[in-house]
């Protein structure tokens, strides 16, 4: 296992592009700490922020602690192995992940999981906007992988999402699912406006949220559906029985018909 | 070989390589599940004549099944990959998908897949929606109580039919009796179907035919009422006789179903069973052969 100490605080924030696992495994702790760092605007080493210590165990396994937000891109590109942060973290962790698992146990910034292809992020605090959302001029967001943020998340939830879980076990801010075209997005607590817009296919499930339907969805009535019942045992094997146990009797929305309604918003009936 | 009085003899049987799936189909009570399941092994007693072999292997609880709700699990049987895929798509369209609150999943993993929601997703009419979830895809069809849930694909490998055995008796009631122990001593193991009607066939086949364009006809060395006209295999106290023919996964599955089947049917037949044998053709056609007395050894 490696082991990144933040010795204080730096002035600017640092990008951790490409210090993955994969990468760091089988290297020295001296050759570690050489590794080229994004400091601002600035590259420096890792050694400038950072003390390295190589304990025992997987050597696939990166914990940074004491990093806070001002730590950008943690995960970026991984692929396999497990990223830990004992802490939070900035913006855009795991940022095109294709697999392995990184934990955050404090809260993000903005972006995590932007065009994540794979594997699994998991946010134990809070997360900004835009999770599980696209790069800037790309046509889709998140293509795979598992998003799980235990506190509440911002604006642009799975925006152009086009495959994959997010699940949010607190609320989410407005425009949630707007423009995605596949993929399932599980909202625990309250769902804000704008939900679903120009959705084309995709799954929002929201049943606890007091959600107000954007005027492009059309009511199909309240359903108790097997794959919802899927869905909540998958959810359960991931340790998230209890935002799976409204799954039933829940009203489905079909929508948005301006780009051909066949997505759906499901809420309390 | 004797067992509780009743004469193994020394033969063997003949078994063929096959290609089998598993499905699990749930519903809302188990008695839907298995009327969706029989239904679905209806007409497939026999490869030869319905172009399939299946049977329930074993009823599922919710805590088995992907969804949580009671269900069957379903053996389907096929001569090769091609047969088996358009025999499950066509079962299952018409008997699972049918059939009042079910969904169906695979139950096999491995093999080249064989497609299923996949083809019958075209039912939904363009408001079919796939869902992928932990890795496995699914097809949401509309139905008039809901949606059809089922697995894009199912999975397949290289299975085992034909193994087999016969029942000799005294009388047609006995034979009947040990046909119906050996069946429910089989029905509870893994792996295994017994495709004919109660898992038993009383119109074993050999063959060909005297009459022209006829593959197989019934096999007359096996039929009490011709005896005296025929080159008999029965001796003159043989009343009756039945076959219970198993397909299963493996080979070893079907060796210990013909082996705990043949021991149930000996059982309390002293005096009424006296003997059990197996159908085979010399040899020369199936690759496996279960010789009874290795078996039960």
């Amino acid at each position: 296992m490696i082991r990144l100490m933040l010795r204080a605080r730096p002035p600017t924030r640092l990008s951790f592009r490409g210090l993955i696992p994969e990468r760091l495994a089988g290297l020295s702790a001296d050759s570690i700490a050489r590794q080229a760092l994004r400091q601002g605007n600035r590259v420096g080493v890792i050694g400038d922020c950072f003390s390295v210590d190589l304990a025992g165990g997987a050597e696939d396994r990166l914990v940074i602690s004491g990093a806070g937000d001002c730590l950008d891109d943690v995960g970026a590109e991984m692929s396999r192995g497990e990223l830990v942060v004992e802490g939070d973290a900035g913006a855009r962790v795991g940022l095109e992940m294709s697999g392995g698992r990184i934990v955050i146990e404090g809260s993000v910034g903005f972006g995590a999981g932007m065009a994540m292809r794979g594997g699994e992020l998991r946010i134990r605090g809070n997360a900004g906007d835009d999770v599980g959302g696209a790069l800037p001029g790309e046509r889709e967001g998140m293509r795979n992988g598992m998003l799980v943020v235990e506190g509440s998340a911002g604006a642009g939830v799975g925006d152009r999402m086009r495959l994959g879980l997010i699940v949010v076990r607190g609320s989410v801010g407005a425009f949630c699912g707007a423009r995605m075209s596949a993929g399932t997005i599980i909202v625990g607590g309250g769902i804000g406006e704008g939900a679903g817009a120009a959705m084309r296919r995709g799954t929002v499930i929201a049943p606890r949220g007091n959600l107000r339907t954007l005027p492009g969805f059309a009511d199909s009535g309240a359903h108790d559906l097997t794959v919802l019942r899927l869905l909540g045992r998958a959810l359960a094997v991931h340790g998230l029985s209890e935002v799976a146990s409204g799954f039933f009797d829940l009203r489905r929305w079909q929508g948005d018909v301006a780009v051909g309604g066949k997505g759906e918003i499901w809420t309390p009936p | 070989m004797i067992i509780e009085g009743v004469e193994i003899e020394d033969t063997f049987a003949e078994a063929f390589g096959m290609r089998a799936t598993r499905l699990v189909v749930t519903a809302d009570a188990l008695r839907w599940a298995r009327i969706a399941g029989e239904t679905a092994a209806g007409f497939a007693t026999s490869v030869i004549g319905c172009g399939a072999e299946a049977g329930i292997e074993r009823e599922l609880a919710p805590e088995e099944t992907p969804d949580g709700r009671p269900g069957i699990a379903l053996l389907i049987f096929g001569m090769n990959r091609e047969g088996l895929a358009k025999t499950v798509r066509d079962r299952v369209g018409q008997c699972v998908l049918t059939c009042p609150g079910t969904a169906c999943y695979g139950g096999l993993e491995g093999g080249e897949p064989l497609p299923l929601g996949r083809v019958l997703r075209y039912f939904g009419d363009g408001h079919e929606a796939a869902k992928q979830i932990d890795g496995r895809r699914y097809w949401r069809i509309p139905v008039m109580d809901g949606e059809f849930l089922c697995e894009d694909t199912v999975g397949q490998q290289k299975a085992v039919g034909g193994g087999n055995f016969l029942i000799l008796g005294h009388t047609r009631a006995s034979v009947l009796a040990a046909a119906e122990r050996a069946v429910g001593a089989m029905r509870v193991l893994p792996g295994v179907i017994m495709p004919f009607p109660g898992g038993v066939v009383r119109s074993g086949s050999k063959i060909g035919s005297r009459y022209k364009g006829l593959t197989a006809s019934s096999n007359l060395a096996y039929c009490p009422t011709v005896r005296g006209v025929v080159e008999t295999a029965l001796a003159p106290e043989i009343a009756a006789v039945l076959e219970i023919v198993i397909d299963g996964l493996t080979e070893a599955a079907v060796g210990q179903a013909m082996a705990t089947g043949i021991r149930a049917a000996c059982r309390g037949g002293a005096g009424e069973i006296a003997r059990i044998s197996a159908g085979n053709y010399g040899g020369k056609l199936g690759a496996f052969q279960f010789h009874l007395r290795t078996l039960l050894a």
